[in-house]
């Protein structure tokens, strides 16, 4: 297996528009993230809203421009790229939206929207049309659909149409932002088969930007945890579900589990603190039940907890015992559910 | 009267939409019983007609909507034959709704206070101090933090979860019998979500009102509900309590349903490939004859094709429209 996109300490921030003269202040959307995303692998970045997941993905191709930090792709720093050399490496890459529907032009045709990326490459006008037909029949849609409108199609045939253009320049790596979220369950299953496939056909790299952890933990090799634009835990896919260390993700991951009666972790009260103004030390100690003074004070670091799997915390101790320090952020699930194990002090 | 007894009976009701395109037929013969203290989850995809259904219970429909059929008997009252000053005390009073975005649902130009305390003054004939007094109540009992100052808030002020925490607090403010409850976490993040379902869960017990609560998960069904009601395109297809149907589901439709749920991956051996269901949901406009579902159905027969399946019970409380039981 080989690295092709290792990204290095990468921060967005967005400045917040405040009194006149006042100190400027900055949302940290993205916050000194690192990791590698190996060749001809899925690896997905979960987070609620407003955790960054959104603009780490679109900072990693300079869709939006990173404040530092630096994206390797095979190996070449990506924002020293200009001119051919830069087109080359941005025909490499695609993203697919959220909204099937906002993300397509309603005064285009399918034909048009699908080809549009040929055009900006200058490939030939008279190759296009072979093209956009073999996308789109990869994606299970037939001849006739060129001369349609956005407005004709359903919602999972406007996604269809979305990866078509996005696979239309055979990119390397994918950027799959909520692709599925806005779809039913029946045809959500249809496409992350139909995704998977592509995958696994074309050679493809996925980066999967989800809140479902059903999905990630799917479709996944490997998956990222990511609260208020810092990635808490990253670890392979099983892993991180059979074992989550982080309480966060503990937290997640039992928000998907009802009634099992081996429920683990606990559950959340209250919300994200305001992004404008996270607290000092661990972002994540306003909620956490296991925070102590450390969690205060100090950001904890990404670090290596066992082989692939790395987690930002303090106390793994103390969570891998399940002693809770703060019986206040902790509620006992009420329907059904099982007391997770350890004691409130 | 019992505790035990109906709170609203739907028999045969059908609705049609009247549109420039032809008729839709939203929903045919829907038949539904709710009990007093009980949550019933009605489950489907967009377009089966469960949100058609919770508008249609109340009248709340828009004028190309014409009943075909049907009866709905609210606590022995038949809404249907009910004139619009009768349906206005039972609405937001009697039955009050909370809708899925609670930010298209809150007025953005009121303050909480105004929103709440209106809905006592205009149903509970309140004054204005004992309106917010009652309208605190109600907010701490949504577990909102800080009541009085969430009362003089803006909507925009409040984030996702408190404002549909407001809503709820809304909906329980003129103690309803009924709530009906239209994807009420759907916009809301995975950590708050768990967190309104054991509220509701938790009000359900101790103000003892019913609730229909539409969604098309269910995953948040079985977190909540006593019963489910499964629709395909404005059908029902199967109903049954939470534990029946998770356990033994019977139509091949909610079978392929649980399916087609992504489940995370237990090793790096497992297939990552899912279960699915062919095809798309039919144009309510040309529904398929005879069962709705047999074009994408894996056990469909020549039966399937010609007949409408009726709704049979195969165990008390279990009840399923399919030619294979």
């Amino acid at each position: 297996m080989s690295v092709l996109i290792s990204v290095k300490s990468l921060r967005k921030y967005f400045p917040v528009s405040g009194l006149p003269f006042a100190k400027k202040q900055y949302v940290k959307a993205v916050d000194d993230v690192s990791f590698d995303i190996e060749k001809n692998t899925v690896f997905g970045l979960v987070g609620e809203s407003g955790s960054g997941k959104s603009t780490l993905g679109m900072s990693m191709i300079r869709i939006i421009k990173p404040t530092s930090g630096t994206v390797l792709m095979d190996g070449v720093d990506v924002s020293t790229l200009r001119g051919r050399e830069r087109a080359k490496w941005s025909s490499q890459l695609s993203y697919v939206y959220q909204n099937p529907v906002s993300s397509l032009d309603p005064t285009w045709t399918v034909e048009q929207s699908v080809s549009e990326p040929l055009a900006a490459a200058h490939v030939p006008q008279g190759e296009r049309k072979d093209m956009v037909l073999q996308s789109l029949a990869s994606v299970g849609l037939q001849d006739y659909f060129l001369e349609k409108f956005p407005h004709e199609l359903s919602g999972g045939q406007s996604q269809r149409v979305a990866i078509a253009r996005a696979l239309v320049r055979r990119p390397k790596f994918m950027i799959l932002d909520e692709p599925t979220s806005a779809l039913d369950v029946s045809i959500q299953a249809q496409l992350l088969n139909l995704m998977m496939d592509l995958q696994r056909e074309y050679g493809l790299t996925y980066f999967y930007i989800s809140h479902d952890l059903n999905v990630v933990g799917r479709v996944c090799d490997r998956i990222a945890v990511m609260y208020m634009g810092k990635v808490v835990e990253i670890a392979d896919a099983w892993d991180l579900f059979s074992s989550p260390m982080h309480p966060y993700t503990q937290a997640l991951i039992s928000t998907t589990r009802f009634k099992s009666s081996n429920f683990l972790g606990f559950r959340l009260t209250g919300e994200p603190p305001s992004p404008r103004n996270p607290p000092t030390g661990c972002h994540f100690n306003t909620r956490c039940p296991y925070a102590t003074s450390i969690c205060f004070q100090e950001e904890p670091k990404l670090l290596v907890a066992k082989g692939d799997h790395a987690v930002a915390c303090h106390n793994l101790e103390l969570v891998a015992q399940g002693k809770i320090q703060v019986p206040q952020n902790f509620q006992p699930v009420s329907a059904g559910g099982n007391r997770p194990q350890g004691q409130v002090d | 009267m019992s505790d035990n007894a109906e709170l609203l009976k739907v028999t045969d009701l059908s609705l049609d939409y009247y549109t420039s395109q032809g008729i839709t037929h939203a929903l045919n013969g829907v038949d539904l019983s709710l009990k007093r203290s009980q949550i019933l989850g009605i489950v489907g995809e967009s377009g089966s007609g469960k949100s058609t259904l919770a508008y249609a219970l109340t009248r709340l429909v828009p004028r190309n909507a014409v009943y075909r059929s049907g009866e709905v008997l609210f606590d022995g009252m038949s809404m249907l034959d009910l004139s619009e000053k009768e349906l206005r005390g039972i609405r937001g009073k009697r039955i009050s709704m909370v809708f899925q975005d609670p930010t298209t649902s809150l007025n953005p130009l009121f303050k909480v206070k105004d929103q709440i305390g209106r809905v006592l003054e205009l149903h509970q004939g309140m004054s204005r101090a004992e309106a917010r007094r009652a309208a605190s109540g109600f907010l701490s009992a949504v577990e909102l933090p800080d009541p009085d100052q969430v009362l003089d808030s803006y909507p925009f002020q409040l984030s996702g979860g408190m404002q549909q925490r407001a809503m709820i607090a809304m909906a329980l403010s003129t103690r309803p019998d009924l709530i009906i409850a239209d994807e009420p976490t759907s916009a809301v993040d995975a950590t708050i979500q768990v967190q309104i379902l054991e509220l509701l869960s938790r009000l359900r017990r101790e103000h003892e009102f019913s609730m229909l609560f539409i969604t098309h998960s269910l995953d948040v069904v079985s977190a909540v509900c006593d019963s489910i009601m499964v629709m395909y395109a404005g059908n029902v297809v199967e109903t049954g309590t939470v534990s029946e149907i998770f356990s033994s589901p019977k139509h091949p439709y909610t079978q392929a349903l649980f399916s087609s749920i992504p489940r995370p991956r237990k090793s790096a051996d497992e297939e990552k490939t899912l279960a699915t269901i062919p095809g798309s949901p039919p144009d309510p406009r040309s529904l398929p004859s005879g069962c709705k579902f047999h074009p994408r159905c894996p056990y469909a027969f020549e039966r399937c094709r010609t007949e409408d399946p009726a709704f049979r019970f195969v165990e008390p409380g279990h009840g399923v429209a399919c030619h294979l039981y």
